[in-house]
């Protein structure tokens, strides 16, 4: 027995050694990024096999940053998923938009992407070859002051390619919810399905405030995904729930054609004239519709400011390719001019309307209005949402 | 047709990768995914499906291979498979374990493929059926199975599945904004991530252990074949049927069946034979029985995934991610104008599953002599890749720290006589069992038990375990084995 103990002892050492060894090369890895993961270099060539032909859009003007440059895009999700595809269509693309240029797609997945975000902010170099796809949930970690977050959404990122992402409310019609005026209706019993409160299904509260119908509705929180969320609806467990416009399309839209299911109202695509109608869901009206129909006036007030700031956050930009703000100045530029020539490009408009739905990306200037939502989320509208979180979901910041 | 050849090629390869990250205990369908998803991009539809659907068909077929050598779960899908095969192993019978163990993979699988062909156009009301109160208590009942694992020590299996359930509490709390046991960490945000936790629990004790005999084949001779496994498998053909109907079943259970099908397949299989002093020591229906039933839930996993977007385990998780680069829409469509998609789907599993447990087969004789190589010689090496494997799971450094502490504890569990296996279940089910508890109740109030459906599940375990005894009452060694069906643990 004693040898045997002394025997594991041993072992144990070893053990240690042996992690040690494999931490050190496994940073090693990280930090070069060439070897890091057997998918980037696949999507390498996976592009290199695409971009045959027609690379004559701007590539011949003058000096390139980026000609015979890697530039590599941060995933900080798991590969699949909206943020990935989003990535990987980005990178396939852009490469036939910049001569001698490489786009890797790196997946860091860690924290709901807070690892990945502040990895890209304090560790990777700003100068221009390492770019995040930044999606919604580490937006929201920074929103509701998660601990672990080491960025400021105000300062840290400079978007060069968003691409807008709806949210549409659904009900089963059986539970009397016909329209969304029926959510205010007091003689009805409504239990409205969540997924969690750190994800950005927040949002839909703050959609239901700026109707003013919350006080009128059961929350149960805490479903694992739209999809589980939506086959709850459809059996009965729940009346009302709300996701993104892709879910919808996927999950709900053949079901409200079919009577099943009724499409209620969309939290619409902000734009410069306003909010218009979601273009992946051009036949249900927008919560201003909603709202108006239900007020008879315009929509005004603290709830519907909160709820405008959050929609312009989230909405216009669901999705957002990002440089460092200090990053060299030819480089972003060079970005931002072949961004614009890609979202010109047919190739490119087709498989993002199938993979990332009917929307128009947001380039060039536009992108200004992004930065501008970004910057203006001010210590008002923040508090107000963690004060929500606060007082009904044990939030502790 | 055309393309048929092409296609086979493509599922050919799906199936190598496949095989390849299930052969390497730690890697998953998950990894396999994430190998396979930057060729996907841009891929027509038949060939990336192709392509995944070859991959996931089998991952869980190579996992067969660490669990019956080594002891250790290659990924939550072969779990169940240690409990008789790694003794099996050991006896120097590797060989015909894993020709049981591949054959009925090969059987069930197919089997779960004509399943989810003959179902996906109906099971829409069914799966409707299950709402949250439901799928909590069917997490409940795989729970129960810890009583099955550990048999005659309830109270060890009672103590380890609460060692795992609260490890599983451990993270993001569902329907809250509240973080639990992290320290403040990130990297605990999102739990202990299970594949390290599963490595950990199993591998670094049986390495530990294994240290101190000779090899894995104790006695370092090896008897049985590959012929003899496959004639096992047959002589319990109806063994393995009623657990790949089984298996498909529990798989159509949405967002739970992966995590559960194996135990319950082993549960039923020790329960409803009459002779149970061998299970647990090594015996062969304890092979065949989860890895029919483990092979035939891809086929019914799919029916939630594909008609309604919840995956039913982490390989399904992000086959849904991949159909979106596919550009392939989920939901009711699946069966409408996607429906030659969904019969892709279905013929690429047949195919995938023959050809997968085919490549086995022919290649079990020659790995099953790794249980004759020193343990001094394998141990270092095996130690080696699950260490790698640990920290791909999620390339944080903080993975190497949970697999050393996670492998310690688990090491003195070992020495000190507390079962992993319900610690395991524990660990892995305390998601849902936590989640559709919170929602139930969110929902329902404690009305949530007396819903008809809970009712109807409570009415069908209760009366299985009644009746099961009944019939097995005269033979020997059954009696003290029923005390906690899912009667005890549904409180």
């Amino acid at each position: 027995m004693i040898r045997s103990t002394r025997t594991s002892s041993k072992l144990l050492s070893l053990l240690f050694v042996l992690a040690l060894l494999v931490t050190a090369c496994g940073t090693d890895d990280g930090d070069d990024g060439a070897d890091a993961d057997p998918d980037t270099e696949d999507a390498g060539d996976d592009g290199d096999g695409e971009d045959s032909g027609d690379s004559d859009d701007d590539g011949a003007s003058g000096a390139s940053f980026y000609d015979g440059k890697t530039l590599k895009v941060v995933v900080p999700h798991g590969p699949g998923g909206g943020a990935d595809t989003s990535a990987r269509l980005v990178a396939k693309h852009l490469m036939n938009h910049i001569d001698g240029l490489t786009v890797q797609v790196v997946n860091e997945d860690g924290g709901a992407g807070v690892v990945g975000v502040n990895h890209w902010v304090n560790q990777e170099p700003h100068d221009g070859t390492v770019a995040l796809l930044l999606a919604n949930n580490p937006v929201v970690s920074w929103l509701l002051g998660d601990p672990g977050v080491q960025y400021d959404l105000t300062t840290d990122f400079h978007p060069v390619w968003a691409n807008p992402g709806g949210r549409v409310s659904w009900s089963n019609p059986a539970s009397g919810v016909e329209t969304a005026t029926d959510l205010g209706d007091e003689s009805l019993e409504i239990v409205h399905g969540f997924t969690s409160p750190t994800s950005v299904d927040f949002t839909t509260i703050i959609a239901l405030d700026a109707l003013g119908v919350r006080d009128n509705i059961e929350e149960v929180w805490g479903y694992e995904s739209n999809g589980a969320m939506s086959a709850s609806v459809e059996g009965g467990e729940l009346d009302v729930m709300a996701g993104s416009t892709t879910s919808y399309l996927s999950l709900a839209a053949d079901l409200v054609e079919q009577g099943d299911l009724n499409a209620l109202y969309s939290f619409g695509l902000p734009t410069r004239d306003g909010l218009e109608r979601d273009p992946a869901a051009p036949d249900v009206p927008t919560i201003e519709e909603v709202y108006e129909e239900m007020h008879g006036e315009a929509p005004s007030g603290t709830e519907w400011d909160v709820f405008t700031a959050y929609n312009n956050l989230f909405t216009a930009g669901a999705v957002r390719l990002m440089m460092h703000p200090d990053a060299p100045e030819e480089a972003i530029q060079e970005l931002t001019d072949a961004i614009m020539a890609m979202a010109e490009d047919q190739a490119y408009l087709d498989e993002a309307a199938e993979t990332l739905g009917p929307y128009e990306p947001i380039v060039g200037e536009d992108l200004e209005d992004l930065l501008e939502a970004q910057r203006g989320m001010s210590e008002d509208v923040l508090e107000h949402v963690r004060a929500i979180l606060r007082d009904e979901h044990d939030l502790d910041v | 047709m055309i393309a048929s050849l092409d296609r086979l090629g493509w599922i050919a390869l799906g199936v190598m990768v496949g095989l390849s990250v299930g052969f390497f205990p730690g890697l998953s369908g998950v990894t396999g995914m994430a190998i396979l998803l930057p060729f996907i991009f841009g891929m027509d539809q038949v060939s990336g499906l192709s392509l995944l659907i070859g991959m996931a068909a089998v991952t869980q077929t190579g996992d067969t291979f660490t669990a019956v050598l080594l002891g250790v779960p290659g990924s939550v899908s072969s779990q169940a498979t240690i409990m008789d095969g790694y003794p099996l192993a050991r006896q120097g019978q590797a060989a015909r374990a894993l020709g049981a163990a591949f054959f009925s993979s090969m059987v069930g699988g197919v089997i779960g493929a004509i399943f989810l062909l003959v179902a996906i156009a109906f099971a829409r009301p069914l799966v409707l059926a299950l709402g949250s109160p439901e799928l909590l208590l069917l997490a409940i009942v795989g729970l129960s199975m810890v009583a099955l694992v550990v048999r005659g020590r309830a109270d060890l299996g009672l103590l380890g599945a609460l060692v795992g359930l609260a490890v599983g509490t451990i993270g993001a709390a569902p329907g809250s904004a509240a973080y639990r046991f992290t320290g403040g960490t990130l990297y605990l945000q999102g739990g202990i991530p299970l594949a390290i936790f599963a490595l950990a629990l199993f591998a670094v004790p049986e390495f530990l252990d294994l240290l101190r005999s000779e090899s894995v084949a104790e006695g370092k001779k090896l008897s049985g074949s590959i012929v003899q496994g496959v004639r096992d498998a047959i002589r319990y053909k109806w063994l393995v049927v009623r657990n790949a109907v089984l298996g498909s079943f529990i798989g159509l259970v949405p967002g739970l069946g992966g995590s559960v099908v194996d135990w319950i397949a082993y549960g039923v299989t020790v329960q409803a034979s009459k002779d149970k002093s061998l299970y647990g020591k090594g015996d062969i229906r304890g092979v065949i029985g989860p890895e029919s039933a483990n092979n035939a839930k891809e086929g019914g996993s799919l029916i939630p995934t594909l008609l309604f977007g919840i995956p039913g385990s982490g390989t399904m998780a992000i086959f849904l991610g991949a159909l979106l680069l596919l550009g392939f829409r989920i939901g009711p469509q699946a069966v409408g104008r996607n429906l030659p998609a969904t019969l892709t789907i279905v013929w690429t599993l047949v195919i995938a599953n023959i050809l997968g447990a085919g490549l086995c087969l022919v290649l079990a004789n020659q790995v099953s002599k790794l249980t004759l190589v020193k343990s001094a010689i394998l141990v270092p090496v095996l130690f080696v890749l699950v260490v790698m494997a640990a920290y791909q799971a999620s390339g944080q450094w903080q993975d190497l720290v949970a697999f050393v502490v996670i492998g310690i504890i688990a090491w003195f569990f070992k020495t000190i006589g507390i079962p992993r296996p319900p610690i395991l279940i524990g660990f892995v089910l305390a998601g849902s069992v936590e989640r559709y508890l919170h929602l139930s109740i969110s929902r329902y109030g404690w009305g949530w038990i007396s819903r008809p459906g809970v009712l109807a599940i409570m009415a069908v375990a209760v009366g299985s375990y009644v009746l099961l005894w009944y019939l097995n009452s005269d033979s020997r060694g059954s009696k003290a084995k029923v005390v906690s069906g899912p009667e005890g643990g549904s409180q």
